[in-house]
């Protein structure tokens, strides 16, 4: 309670807390109460790093139960609640909430030269709301299970007998952290920028996690609703979505995916903007295109919203909107494209450090780009007929959300970690990891790329012997994988317990965050910062330029 | 009786409505309607309200739906621009408040492309069913099957009912 | 107050000047002002996601009645117009006191600004009570939603119309009720003095919430009363 009461107070506190840090106060009240955006953000993270480990353990056992043809470990049933619960917690519990909510949250204020987000409070509810929406997930596992999938589709969420009311209301309440969340950080970017901080003197990061935000303003109400009605249908039986009572379950699906398209670009949109502080950073070079990366952001935020029947193209809706739909899909592949030729092209007689950071963003590029091909495979409206339901799927979409956001997050995490938590870790650790990752990342996914164009349909737990050996690849690659992100995630633990300290500015990034003591003090700056130069404006390559030039 | 006209109109006569109108600001500058604002707005509210209701009783067939919906709007668009202040808010503000409209738009309108085509796929496979049925029990409204609701959920509802 | 970071990139910069840090301002901002304009971005922010979230229900409105255009005709004759009727007027004027009670505000008049605010909340309630006879009077004749639905005498498939109706006007009477939690709220803060032209942005932001409870209403009135 004393943060809460102290921070309000205002205006006195430059004198007292001239040289500590954030994490000086100690006890648990000081952090259940606290107003302060980067513990905020820190407790974020440590939620989201456990229902990471939760939600992966799951997939492990998923592969576990697949290394053989025939249904040896788990029954159907279990199966079922085993992939539906590893998707559900991490698109709702992990992927959503992991970078804005951990780094954004953190971050963001330090990059605006700010003391805090607009509203401390409401950041704070929004944590609280988290926690309250997770408990109803977690109960909900404890309860019966969830078999339905993550996408809740009537009219089996209606009449399965597992708890899908406690897990809706679960998602229904995690959506309004995530809309509130978003909320804060308009305004925060809107408000709160230190003189000098213009638009374009914006870090990329920040344009990220601010169309990030327009879609969680905009599109999460629409799945609070949506669940709302499912929960309703449910108790009801008001016919809205129930077949059985004269309601839609295309409908349903229209519903759903105007929220969940969006929130595909809710997950990968931060995971740009991660990316482009670390290829800028650790290659000492200027972004090339900084406008071209800052407005694509806003166009994949916009065209997101007009997409969404592509993954309806075999639900019985009209063919006359799946062909629209169809097209209008691959309008997001120019804005996309954008993004990667721009840090291609940033890399580009850079002089790349391969720190850790940068190793991930290199497997990013290498993994995303494998995964944003892919799509158009599936947003094709003819051959996604044949794809849908397969393992294609699956291989697709875990290469943009695993590939790209949570390596993104990994790097991202690696990145800041020595500004959080003024402690450096293993370079070797980090390296490793990032190596074990992209080795088991590819053989626990590329495998499923051929099987599934090969028919083998996705949420069965025995299947053909056909596909016996890309099976056992791809189970041999998570447990490679799973390896690689325990080394990851014991490189940042224990370096907490380590001795080495880390520098003021390891990478020797120019962006504001970069300026304040390691770790920040309580109210991030000691004084106003102000800022005369854009955020990638590094000295020594304007140099080299000027010499290739010549 | 002119003269008393001319009075009325010297002083609520467009002068007064353009001083009216204009208001004031607070110490921030943002705008303080005057009372009559307030008051002018709420009457043509209340004269909406009731033509909203008249509206429903005349029987305009096909129109009462647009014509209720385009009360609705101007209501609401007056509650917005002067209940709300948003016609003196900044231009952002602005932006949110109608991009939030456009994209409710982009909801309704891509759903409603689907309800209305949807049915060309039934339609087709219809042909291909010589003997299907035509009495009246078969389209009978709510509780479609599943297996019907297939090609457009409750579509086969009460769409021949009614009118 | 300021003092120069050592950093090539960033040079010390005194944004405030004018020392005073009044009680009403949070530490994190610098004026007045920005507090003001970042309450109000972020209650139209948080009104645009409102309408989305509304947005929903009406979706499902058009679909439903779509599907069942006449079932709606014949089942909207069993809402009982009158308590529609007077409902928006209820709500219309509660949102006139509303303005009246930001302007008080905005012009230091407290004592109007704390009366409009009551009569506000009063309205409010008076809404609440006729909807809770109308729910009576459907509770009465069976019309309930869904599975529930017991009521004799209109054709087609009047449980999906009068789920809907429970879920709209279900939803909005929830709104009425946080939004008199919310009006009671700032006339607590109102009546220990807390709001002046100075400072006025939770009155405001109250405002522009009941504005948009009325505003949802204006649309539900003729779409579920006046069904032609």
């Amino acid at each position: 309670m004393t943060t809460a009461t102290d921070t309000i107070s205002a205006g006195h506190h430059e004198a007292e807390s001239h040289g500590g840090s954030y994490l000086d106060r100690k006890g648990v009240l000081s952090w259940i109460f606290t107003l302060d955006h980067k513990r905020i953000g820190l407790m974020y993270l440590g939620a989201v790093s456990l229902f990471f480990l939760i939600a992966g353990l799951l997939a492990v056992a998923v592969r576990y139960e697949l290394m053989t043809a025939a249904p040896d470990l788990v029954d159907g049933n279990t199966y079922n609640k085993l992939f539906t619960l590893h998707g559900a917690i991490m698109v709702f519990l992990v992927i959503i909430p992991s970078i804005p909510a951990s780094l954004g949250n953190f971050v963001l204020p330090l990059m605006l030269g700010a003391k805090d987000v607009a509203f401390p409070r409401l950041n704070l509810l929004s944590l609280w709301i988290y926690f309250f929406g997770a408990s109803f997930m977690v109960y909900s596992i404890l309860d019966k299970g969830l078999d339905t999938g993550w996408t809740f589709y009537t009219p089996y969420s209606t009449s399965t007998s597992t708890a899908v009311i406690s897990a809706t209301t679960g998602a229904f309440i995690l959506g309004f952290s995530s809309i509130l969340t978003g909320l804060n950080f308009i305004v925060t970017i809107h408000k709160m920028r230190a003189p000098g901080v213009t638009w374009t003197r914006l870090p990329l990061f920040l344009w990220a996690i601010y169309s990030t935000s327009v879609i969680q303003v905009l599109a999460t109400p629409v799945l609070a609703i949506t669940l709302l009605l499912l929960i309703i249908e449910r108790t009801l039986g008001i016919g809205i979505f129930d077949p059985a009572m004269g309601g839609d379950p295309v409908l349903f699906q229209h519903f759903f995916w105007f929220y969940s398209h969006p929130a595909v670009y809710i997950m990968i949109l931060p995971g740009f903007g991660v990316i482009s502080e670390l290829v800028t950073v650790h290659s000492r070079k200027h972004i090339f295109g900084y406008k071209a990366i800052a407005l694509s952001s806003l166009a994949i935020a916009i065209i997101s919203f007009l997409v969404w029947g592509h993954h309806m193209f075999v639900s019985g809706q009209s063919e006359l909107a799946s062909a629209i739909f169809s097209f209008l899909t691959f309008a997001v592949a120019v804005p996309t494209a954008i993004k990667v030729f721009s840090w291609v092209a940033t890399l580009y007689k850079g002089s790349i450090h391969y720190n850790t950071p940068m190793c991930y963003a290199l497997v990013f590029l290498f993994l995303f780009t494998i995964g944003g091909l892919t799509g158009i495979f599936l947003g094709t409206l003819s051959t996604d007929v044949h794809l849908h339901d397969t393992y294609f799927v699956v291989a697709h979409f875990h290469y943009v959300m695993m590939g790209g956001t949570l390596i993104a997050f990994v790097g991202g995490l690696f990145h800041w970690w020595p500004k959080m938590t003024g402690k450096m870790y293993s370079e070797f650790a980090g390296k490793l990891s990032a190596l074990l990752v992209f080795i088991g990342f590819n053989l626990t996914f590329f495998p499923q790329f051929i099987m599934g164009s090969q028919g083998m349909p996705r949420r069965y737990h025995e299947y053909l012997p056909q596909y016996q050996t890309y099976h056992l690849w791809s189970s041999i690659g998570s447990f490679v994988l799973a390896a690689g992100l325990f080394i990851a995630g014991g490189a940042l633990f224990f370096s907490l317990f380590g001795s080495r300290k880390a520098e003021k500015n390891p990478w020797g990034g120019i962006s504001l965050e970069w300026e304040t003591t390691t770790p920040p003090h309580e109210h991030n700056f000691h004084g106003q910062p102000a800022v005369n130069c854009g955020p990638y404006d590094f000295p020594e390559i304007d140099h080299t330029q000027e010499k290739a030039h010549a | 009786m002119l003269a008393k006209l001319q009075a009325f109109y010297e002083k609520y006569g467009p002068d007064y409505v353009k001083e009216v109108l204009a208001g004031e600001h607070d110490p921030y500058g943002n705008h303080i309607s005057a009372l009559p604002v307030y008051y002018a707005i709420y009457g043509a509210l209340l004269i909406l309200t009731v033509l909203t209701v008249a509206v429903s009783y005349a029987d305009l067939g096909p129109l009462s739906l647009p014509v209720a919906m385009l009360v609705a709007i101007i209501k609401a668009s007056l509650v917005v621009g002067y209940f709300m202040h948003l016609k003196y808010d900044t231009p952002f503000n602005v932006l949110v408040f109608f991009g939030s409209l456009v994209f409710l738009a982009i909801f309704f309108v891509f759903v409603m492309v689907d309800l209305n085509s949807r049915g060309t796929l039934v339609a087709e496979q219809e042909n291909f069913s010589i003997h299907r049925a035509q009495d009246p029990a078969e389209v009978k409204p709510a509780f479609v099957t599943p297996k019907n609701s297939d090609h457009g959920g409750g579509a086969h509802g009460d769409k021949k009912d009614g009118h | 107050m300021s003092t120069s970071s050592h950093a090539p990139a960033a040079h010390g910069h005194d944004a405030h000047g004018h020392g005073e840090h009044p009680k009403f301002l949070a530490h994190h901002f610098y004026t007045p002002e920005q507090q003001l304009t970042s309450a109000k971005l972020g209650m139209w922010l948080f009104l645009a996601q409102e309408i989305l979230f509304f947005g929903g229900v009406f979706m499902a409105y058009i679909a439903l009645r779509f599907f069942y255009p006449g079932t709606f005709l014949a089942a909207h004759e069993h809402l009982n117009k009158l308590a529609g009727a007077a409902n928006t007027i209820i709500l219309l004027t509660s949102s006139l006191t509303m303005a009246l009670a930001v302007r008080a505000a905005q012009v230091g008049n407290k004592k109007s600004l704390i009366n409009n605010l009551i009569w506000t909340i009063l309205f409010a309630c008076a809404f609440m009570v006729i909807k809770y006879f109308e729910y009576s009077a459907k509770f009465e004749h069976g019309y309930l939603p869904g599975k529930y639905y017991h009521g004799h005498g209109i054709e087609g498939a009047p449980h999906v119309f009068f789920g809907l109706y429970f879920t709209m006007t279900g939803l909005h009477g929830l709104h009425v009720l946080i939004g008199i939690g919310v009006l009671a709220w700032v006339l607590i803060r109102a009546s220990k003095d807390e709001f002046g032209p100075q400072f006025y942005a939770p009155v405001e932001n109250v405002g522009l919430y009941w504005h948009l409870v009325d505003l949802i209403w204006i649309f539900l009135f003729p779409l579920l009363y006046l069904v032609r």
